[in-house]
């Protein structure tokens, strides 16, 4: 069992859907994860966040088919998917601290799945303690 | 292979897109009972190579891989 660290500073629903999509290979195959999520990414996970941005993608198609799917509610949401992630395997959510304090935010502010608010420092001993760490 | 038997829970995932019906199977199995076959349909490509690395990893038994016409069925029996 490995563990990787992944790091996300996008609120693009493409992006999202990729890290959640990534982290249930990696957790269907029994490895460990940290999601440390930055900037616009900790505005995404906010309770009362605005209505999630459609996909989008410099492919007109590739927007317009991916955008159907998630309609049609063929794609698992991405917030949905690291929901269940945590309850079948070893998932750990943090937000940065220095965005949620900039939005002014609390912990109890931002979606239930969140683990803690952790600071740079926690990114960099995760960052050691990983075998791997991806930056989306 | 083809020692299908009466599943216990069927899940139709075919609309869903990778990795939907193998988290469909997870969480059934997670929540399932020993000795119980629960079994999902899948028109995802992936999902041949994803479930049965799946059920060997998670020491499951893999029961039946059945072609269908566009799509297939998996069934997995629960041992732990």
């Amino acid at each position: 069992m490995g563990k990787l660290l992944m790091v996300c500073d996008s609120a693009a629903t493409d992006k999202l859907q990729t890290l959640a999509i990534i982290a249930s290979g990696m957790v269907t195959s029994d490895h460990e994860v940290v999601i440390f999520f930055m900037h616009d990414a900790v505005y995404a996970l906010k309770k009362d966040a605005p209505p999630e941005p459609e996909v989008t993608s410099i492919y007109p198609e590739v927007a317009e088919k991916v955008n159907q799917a998630r309609k049609a509610g063929n794609l698992l949401h991405w917030k949905g998917l690291l929901e269940d992630l945590k309850d079948l395997g070893d998932v750990e959510i943090v937000a940065c601290v220095q965005i949620t304090e900039i939005l002014g935010l609390e912990k109890e502010d931002l979606h239930p799945m969140v683990d803690k608010v952790a600071g740079v420092n926690t990114l960099a001993e995760q960052a050691m303690l990983a075998d791997r760490v991806m930056f989306l | 292979m083809s020692n299908e038997v009466q599943a216990d829970k069927v899940m139709d995932a075919r609309n869903a897109f990778c990795p939907g019906p193998l988290m469909e199977l997870i969480k059934s199995i997670k929540k399932g009972e020993v000795g119980k076959v629960y079994e999902v349909w899948s028109k995802d490509a992936g999902s041949i190579q994803d479930i049965p690395k799946w059920v060997a990893k998670a020491s499951q038994e893999m029961v039946a891989v059945v072609e269908e016409n566009g799509y297939t069925r998996f069934q997995v029996r629960k041992v732990k």
